[in-house]
């Protein structure tokens, strides 16, 4: 029945799967418990980039389909939602005709512009004035606008494609923001696209701080979509439903000064120790397109940079802010 | 005839894994069989000496790196799965397509108990119900599933070694 296709020499079929096992064993263990393989990340996305964006673009050539087929009404929709999202709330108003709410998103953006001149020259006096207590300068960080690749991750996982790699310095433990808030850290980066682990997933902590409090605490994600513990605080402290949670910049990986989420308890006061919490203010489901953060500090550790990526941060040849060394003179 | 056959093997393979791949609308990303392992169980049945225990696990490893999850897991479920495949693949070819779907639903549930276990093992937040969907989905569409593979290879004019 199997011509040629018999079974080849060698080893036992049985001794085949203990050998398997063995082995899978022990790379489970090597990966997971002791994380060895950790050099060999960035080029295991390396290898998977083909095969990632063959699967990516039967859904691109869908949508771009889809997309041939959208009415101004569907489009004057999407201004509305547009507009809503750039004046943070939601209007809930029905969208008007397509000419109107295109005149309405001009008019949007020329008093941003406007607020933007008034936001810049705050900032320079901010600088002035902190310069002049002597506190460091905060510098802006520069920023990417990264796309999120639709594949499939394992359910197991809470992790993101995203189409930047090293190609463009995206480096290991970079921070990754959305325009609302956190959405986690690059783990692994290949040439062109790198994996992003999620605040949510159950391998990932960030120290926070809550908004108008000296208090700090750990988010660990939950594996879940919409939920992280707050640890380590001290539990004298109350928190109430709705207190914003803040990253805290502690451990120098993420920005001082992100939205989190928002605290809320779980479970009665019957246990005794309440469980508090943190909803995610990103909602991970809808996420297309996220900011890649490189700031001040790991622009200096960053290695490979070359003196047109120090003029792009503002830093000097040596990684020290270009700025600081203006004023001293 | 060998080189022919392992053509096909691979094309239908990397067919599998970009499928795996492929995000799933909605409600449907919650029964999608694994296609990959539904091709292994096919190959490993039709062709035990040549598709076997070692290429299932190297082609475990290979989705664990595309999907993230810890480096091995999916590799001891396809090895697993690759064992009683070939192990009972004499009888599962004289038996009829639909105790084949029995088979392939245990064989399934099998691979994917094993690899969520050494999951949960290393932390990860196992999604509970979701398995017994999908394995159960992969026989309900092993039927049509075994249909087409066959038609390929009568096309690829390996029907008389292999059917």
């Amino acid at each position: 029945m199997y011509g040629s296709f018999s079974q080849f020499g060698g080893l036992a079929l049985s001794m085949r799967l203990f050998l398997a096992a063995v082995v899978s064993v022990t790379v489970m263990v090597a990966d997971a418990r002791f994380d060895l393989f950790k050099d060999w990340r960035n080029w295991f996305m390396d290898v998977s980039t083909p095969f990632i964006y063959s699967a990516e673009s039967p859904s691109i050539f869908l949508s771009s389909a889809a997309n041939s087929f959208t009415t101004k009404g569907a489009y004057a929709r999407e201004i509305r939602s547009l507009r809503d999202n750039i004046s943070g709330r939601d209007s809930g108003e029905e969208a008007g005709s397509f000419d109107e709410e295109l005149r309405a998103l001009k008019i949007d953006i020329t008093s941003l512009r406007s607020d933007i001149l008034r936001y810049q020259a705050l900032k320079r006096e901010n600088e002035h004035l902190r310069a002049l207590l002597e506190s460091p300068v905060r510098f802006d960080s520069r920023k990417k606008v990264a796309e999120i690749l639709e594949v499939d991750t394992d359910p197991s996982v809470r992790q993101v494609i995203i189409n930047a790699g090293t190609r463009d310095h995206v480096y290991e433990g970079q921070p990754v923001v959305s325009d609302e808030g956190i959405v986690g850290q690059v783990i692994s980066a290949g040439y062109t696209i790198s994996r992003v682990i999620l605040i949510t997933d159950s391998m990932h902590q960030i120290p926070v701080t809550i908004a108008g409090r000296d208090l700090r605490a750990i988010a660990t994600g939950t594996g879940g979509y919409d939920e992280l513990y707050l640890d380590n605080f001290s539990q004298q402290s109350e928190l109430s439903d709705g207190d914003l949670v803040l990253t805290s910049g502690l451990g120098g990986k993420f920005p001082e000064g992100y939205p989190v989420g928002r605290v809320y308890v779980k479970g009665g006061q019957a246990s005794g120790a309440r469980d508090y919490m943190v909803r995610p203010i990103v909602d991970f489901s809808s996420l297309r397109y996220v900011l890649l953060l490189w700031n001040g500090e790991s622009g200096k550790k960053a290695e490979k940079l070359t003196p047109e990526d120090y003029r792009i941060l503002g830093l000097d040849a040596e990684g020290r802010p270009l700025e600081e060394e203006g004023r001293k003179k | 005839m060998k080189w022919r056959c392992f053509f096909l093997t691979m094309v239908t393979v990397l067919v599998g894994i970009i499928l795996n791949l492929s995000p799933a609308p909605g409600i449907i990303g919650q029964f999608r069989p694994d296609v990959l392992a539904m091709m292994v169980i096919f190959w490993c049945m039709k062709t035990p000496g040549f598709f076997n225990v070692g290429t299932s696990f190297i082609l475990g490893i290979f989705m664990d790196i595309l999907l993230g999850s810890v480096l091995g897991c999916r590799a001891l479920g396809y090895s697993i799965m690759a064992y009683v495949m070939v192990r009972y693949s004499k009888s599962l070819n004289d038996s009829s397509v639909f105790f084949q779907s029995l088979a392939v639903f245990s064989v399934a549930i099998l691979s994917q108990a094993a690899s969520l276990w050494s999951l949960h093992i290393f932390g990860g937040r196992v999604t509970d119900y979701h398995v017994l969907l999908c394995s159960l989905s992969a026989a309900v569409i092993w039927p049509f599933f075994h249909m087409i593979m066959s038609a390929l290879i009568r096309y690829a004019g390996l029907g008389r070694i292999l059917l």
